[in-house]
């Protein structure tokens, strides 16, 4: 073995309890090398070992509690499952409700009180014409079919929306069968 | 704390596999000196040193059930323990980590002072080798892995892993001779 290869492999050895037997064989025949490899000792036991950098047990104690806190804090299998449930049901029902709630308001009146009669007055707000109060006002056959033709003959909404032009007789008895007035407005 | 045999720390990460969170507590307590040896050696700073430390831990649980214990367990935590610190080692506002700190230890006031002093000398060693040379010379120096395992821990050939330990080797030989150390 010549000494570039052997010092090569003095340096790899750096720290290591022993060496190959071949190593060491050349280390004892040759000067240079061995003088190499008794400084490298030397020199690794002044870097102390893995145990020099050990902690206070006390330290480990509460480095390992840390982690066990940051583990829980990030497991969401802890948390109970109803707790889990009510997380995510919550904001969906409140979502529910809410959607709900604004197509109660948007929607026209007389579809979303569809399975209630309107009344005269209700009729006199949506049509722009001018009646008392509800009281006073008699809801009857022939208002409602004048009302109808109103709807029917050209007439505009306050919002300037085109009601529909002249209806045939049997359009107009369909239609006063199968009147929904928001369809109309 | 003295090394914990691989039979327990096979049994207690199999246990830690099925969600024993108790397993999982025994395994910190039994490697926790083995990491923050590592990665105090790596960032010389104590306070990151057990961040990382913590964070190896963390990540550790996460990804355990990817764990096939193809490789030692404690290969496994070194090569995450590695990589955090080379991560943090080579964002540039990472470079100048404060060097102002020992490690604690229960020890008389004399041994504190000799520990102190080595850790001072590790410590300013190690900052002359760039963190791919770090890693490969503490894994071969301090935990005395062999070339082979350093290789898959680092995921780079043998041959490079042991290039990596002669030039660190060189240049310790250098540093020495310069701090007087030479005989």
């Amino acid at each position: 073995m010549n000494c570039r290869k052997a010092q090569e492999e003095l340096y790899e050895h750096l720290g290591q309890q022993k060496l190959p037997d071949y190593l060491e064989e050349h280390i004892t025949q040759c000067d240079d090398c061995r003088a190499l490899w008794q400084e490298l000792c030397q020199f690794g036991s002044m870097l102390g070992s893995d145990e020099s950098f050990y902690i206070d047990p006390v330290e480990i104690d509460e480095m390992t509690q840390q982690i066990e806190q940051r583990i829980d804090n990030a497991t969401p299998q802890n948390v109970p499952l109803f707790n889990r449930i009510i997380q995510f049901a919550l904001p969906v029902a409140a979502s529910l409700l809410f959607l709900f709630g604004i197509s109660r308001l948007t929607n026209n009146p007389l579809t979303s009180y569809s399975d209630q009669e309107p009344t005269l007055y209700q009729i006199s707000e949506w049509s722009d014409l001018t009646y008392g109060n509800d009281d006073d006002i008699e809801f009857d056959a022939i208002t409602f079919n004048l009302l109808l033709r109103d709807y029917t003959s050209g007439v505009e909404t306050a919002s300037g929306e085109a009601l529909l032009d002249d209806l045939t007789d049997d359009e107009f008895e369909y239609l006063k069968d199968n009147l929904d007035m928001g369809d109309l407005l | 704390m003295a090394k914990a045999d691989n039979e327990t720390i096979t049994r207690l990460v199999a246990q830690a596999r099925e969600g024993d969170r108790e397993a999982f507590s025994k395994l910190i307590r039994l490697m926790m000196n083995d990491i923050i040896a590592l990665t105090f050696r790596m960032t010389g700073d104590r306070e990151t040193a057990k961040d990382l430390a913590q964070d190896t831990f963390l990540t550790a649980w996460e990804k355990l059930s990817g764990f096939r214990g193809e490789s030692a367990f404690r290969s496994w935590l070194y090569r995450i323990a590695t990589n955090k610190a080379i991560n943090l080692l080579n964002r540039p506002a990472s470079r100048e980590l404060p060097l102002d700190m020992e490690l604690p230890s229960v020890s008389t006031p004399e041994t504190k002072l000799i520990r102190k002093e080595l850790q001072d000398s590790v410590r300013e060693f190690m900052q002359q080798l760039p963190p791919g040379q770090r890693v490969v010379f503490d894994l071969r120096f301090y935990k005395q892995l062999s070339f082979e395992e350093i290789s898959t821990i680092t995921g780079r050939a043998v041959g490079t892993v042991k290039t990596h330990y002669r030039q660190s080797a060189i240049k310790l030989r250098e540093w020495a001779s310069r701090k007087g150390w030479r005989s």
